[in-house]
């Protein structure tokens, strides 16, 4: 399985190499959220017990994560694509191990994000935020990004798979993104929030990958609380991946 | 190499069976072909055979596993060429070829030394590191084929090889899938809605329509079912309906089948029986519009099983938005289609018959106007029933001279052309009918009278095309 999933995987990233247009596209929107959001809302690190220094330190693994929204969101398009051109009957009908067909697509849409994550960290050293210098911790943030972006990936994939459409898909995907955000901590700490957004923020994937992402990038390092956040993520993508694939199957009969 | 029992597939909460119990074998190192319009269930088998779909009901085994329970076994014996070519144009001929390998478990120096043998033998080891994108159509095709057969699989199953390819990439891809047949022994299971691309390629023919598979057999068993030549005619509307008791009662007819605009009748000799029935239609006063002689094709086994031509069959697509409109969608179609015009409705009745038939003979006099064609006059009576049989057997006798003369392929050849020949004398007809009768001066081949200009010239001529074709 794991051999079958790596030459799939390596074959997306090789054709995404040749098109790095697109993923520099992808790329510009994050960075420019970053400067203008930092400048934008500089004045509430302010306010009495904002966790931060600064509001771009605040926000750094909060565009991260918006990036692995945007980013993967859309990775049920090009399965869809990729059925009507046959290529996925090409796979089906080979001894393939029939999970890795899905499991290289999602880990190659988040792979994708997670290049544009190192450029962000890449700017944000540059702009002097107040990065942890342990390079460990880094990578364990990058990690619980990916993992929700396979997550979001996978979740997009099903929905592909059961609306048969890409433009319902474009708009399930819109639909879900920008509340999601606006519900975790992304952008404003929960202390902030007003309380039924509060309640949402509990049950939301998102808002668990951004306190672990957070709390290696620019927080404190804490295990425990990293720990705590990426095994929900771990959860939710295990579980989203897991009905992705089912769907998948099923609608192969 | 596969056997088919009782094979049923149902799709979505309907259960529309998109394929009726079919049964059929498959021997290994046989070419076989699943012959039948879009929409008649082939590709659906094509895709249970290949393990993509699971069978609602009987029992599929391909080189001896069932593709339900042993499917890892029959995937790795086999190679799969969809309609729609899978292969990624972002990526060169040669990294398609190594995925795929990959993908068959196939590693290292051994994958490498597979995929130049399959650039080679399918003549693309020059464009091996281009993109795919820049292929063409055949190349494509190619392609598709070489990532199928690099595991060396048992057997290749091929769904509309040729679809949207031109006669000359067509023609070539007919060759390689004859020399994997012969070379490697390969077993090829193909789908077809291309007679001619059955009639060559395949050793065995299945005819499917509807579903239902309607008869197997060898291209030359099915055709000689229908024993003898077809004749076609075509009538003016009513017509038939007179024509078909006369027919059905004359001696020389062996079988009278209906068609949407005359009859088709199968005979024993057919340049011979065309003057007879001519002139027995003609003494009854029956009109013929249009007369074409044929030597049995599949598409004539096609019409016997299913009272249809191929072409006729096509099943109804549903529009992209019929998902919306739910199980009404041919309901809502029918709604927002044409509604007729001032004379006829939509399902093709006429609005008020007796209007249409004042309007008829106020235009042009109505059937009268017609002044006949070369052979026939306007009341239906030959116009030298002596000058076109004399013309009808000196073409038969040609044919058989040259039948004689030339090799096994030639009988094939021949009636292509003797069909090429009696199109020509039709055009030469409706000339006439244009002409006012008497104004057309003949074409290059025959004068006027029906007579060849130049019997030699022409003979000379048959033979190149026939020549020609057997070339191809």
């Amino acid at each position: 399985m794991f051999a079958d999933t790596y030459y799939l995987f390596a074959k997306y990233m090789r054709i995404t190499w040749r098109m790095p247009m697109w993923t520099l596209f992808g790329l510009a929107q994050p960075l420019i959220w970053l400067i203008i959001f930092s400048d934008l809302f500089s004045g509430m690190a302010k306010l009495q017990g904002w966790p931060t220094t600064s509001y771009a330190n605040f926000f750094l693994p909060g565009v991260m994560v918006m990036t692995v929204l945007f980013g993967s969101a859309w990775a049920g398009v090009s399965l869809l694509r990729e059925i009507n051109l046959g290529a996925i009957d090409k796979m089906m009908v080979t001894p393939i191990h029939r999970g890795a067909v899905l499991l290289s697509r999602v880990t190659h849409a988040a792979a994708t994000v997670i290049l544009q994550c190192l450029v962000l960290i890449g700017v944000a050293y540059v702009m002097g935020l107040d990065l942890n210098g342990s390079p460990l911790k880094i990578g364990a943030g990058l990690v619980a990004v990916w993992t929700l972006g396979i997550g979001f990936a996978a979740l997009s994939n099903g929905i592909a798979i059961v609306i048969r459409r890409e433009e319902p898909l474009v708009i399930v995907g819109n639909f879900m993104t920008l509340p999601l955000m606006f519900f975790s901590s992304a952008m404003m700490p929960v202390i902030y929030m007003p309380e039924w957004i509060q309640v949402l923020a509990v049950v939301n994937p998102i808002n668990y990958a951004v306190e672990a992402a957070r709390t290696m990038l620019v927080g404190s390092g804490d295990w425990v609380v990293f720990g705590k956040g990426f095994g929900i993520v771990l959860a939710f993508t295990i579980a989203t991946f897991t009905w992705a694939n089912m769907t998948f199957m099923k609608s192969r009969k | 190499m596969i056997r088919v029992e009782g094979l049923v597939k149902t799709y979505g909460a309907s259960k529309k069976r998109s394929v009726d119990n079919l049964s059929f074998e498959v021997a290994g190192g046989e070419v076989f072909a699943f012959l039948g319009p879009n929409g008649a269930g082939k590709s659906t088998t094509a895709k249970v055979l290949t393990t993509l779909l699971a069978p609602s009901a009987g029992r599929v085994t391909v080189a001896g596993f069932d593709v339900v329970r042993q499917s890892r076994q029959v995937r790795e014996c086999i190679g799969y060429v969809a309609q729609h070519t899978g292969i990624d144009h972002f990526m060169t001929g040669r990294e398609n070829l190594m995925l795929i390998g990959h993908l068959y478990r196939l590693r290292g120096a051994h994958l490498e030394r597979r995929v130049d043998e399959m650039l080679a033998y399918f003549g693309l080891t020059e464009v091996a590191d281009q993109m795919c994108a820049s292929y063409s159509g055949g190349m494509q095709r190619k392609l598709d084929i070489a990532t199928a057969l690099l595991h060396n699989p048992k057997v290749l199953f091929l769904d509309e090889p040729t679809l949207g390819l031109d006669a000359q990439s067509r023609i070539d891809l007919w060759n390689y899938v004859r020399r994997l047949n012969t070379d490697l022994g390969v077993t090829v299971f193909l789908t077809t809605h291309y007679l001619d691309e059955a009639d060559k390629l395949a050793h065995r023919v299945g005819i499917i329509a509807g579903g239902v598979l309607q008869c197997v057999g060898t291209p030359g068993e099915l055709k000689d079912m229908l024993k003898g030549d077809s004749i076609a005619l075509t009538f003016e509307a009513g017509v038939a309906e007179r024509a078909r008791p006369l027919l059905r009662s004359a001696p020389f007819a062996k079988e009278v089948l209906d068609e949407e605009d005359g009859l088709r009748i199968y005979v024993d000799n057919g340049g011979e029986t065309i003057a007879e029935l001519i002139s027995l239609l003609a003494g009854h006063g029956i009109k013929v519009k249009s007369v074409t002689l044929a030597r049995p094709t599949l598409d004539d086994v096609f019409i016997k099983f299913t009272g249809k031509s191929m072409d006729k069959v096509e099943e109804k697509v549903k529009p992209w938005w019929a998902q919306w409109a739910g199980d009404n969608w041919e309901q809502v179609e029918a709604e927002n289609s044409w509604s007729g015009n001032k004379w006829v409705n939509a399902d093709g009745s006429a609005k008020d018959q007796q209007a249409f038939d004042a309007w008829t003979q106020a235009e042009g006099g109505g059937d009268a106007a017609w002044a006949g064609n070369e052979w026939v006059n306007a009341d239906g009576t030959p116009k030298d029933a002596a000058a076109f049989k004399a013309w009808a057997e000196g073409e038969a006798d040609k044919q058989s001279e040259r039948v004689s003369g030339e090799a096994p392929a030639a009988p094939e050849a021949s009636a292509d052309s003797k069909e090429e020949a009696m199109s020509e004398a039709k055009q030469g007809g409706s000339a006439g009918q244009w002409g006012g009768g008497g104004g057309w001066q003949g074409n290059e081949w025959v004068n006027a009278d029906g007579t060849p200009k130049d019997a030699e010239a022409m003979k000379k001529w048959l033979e190149e095309s026939a020549a020609g074709k057997k070339a191809e």
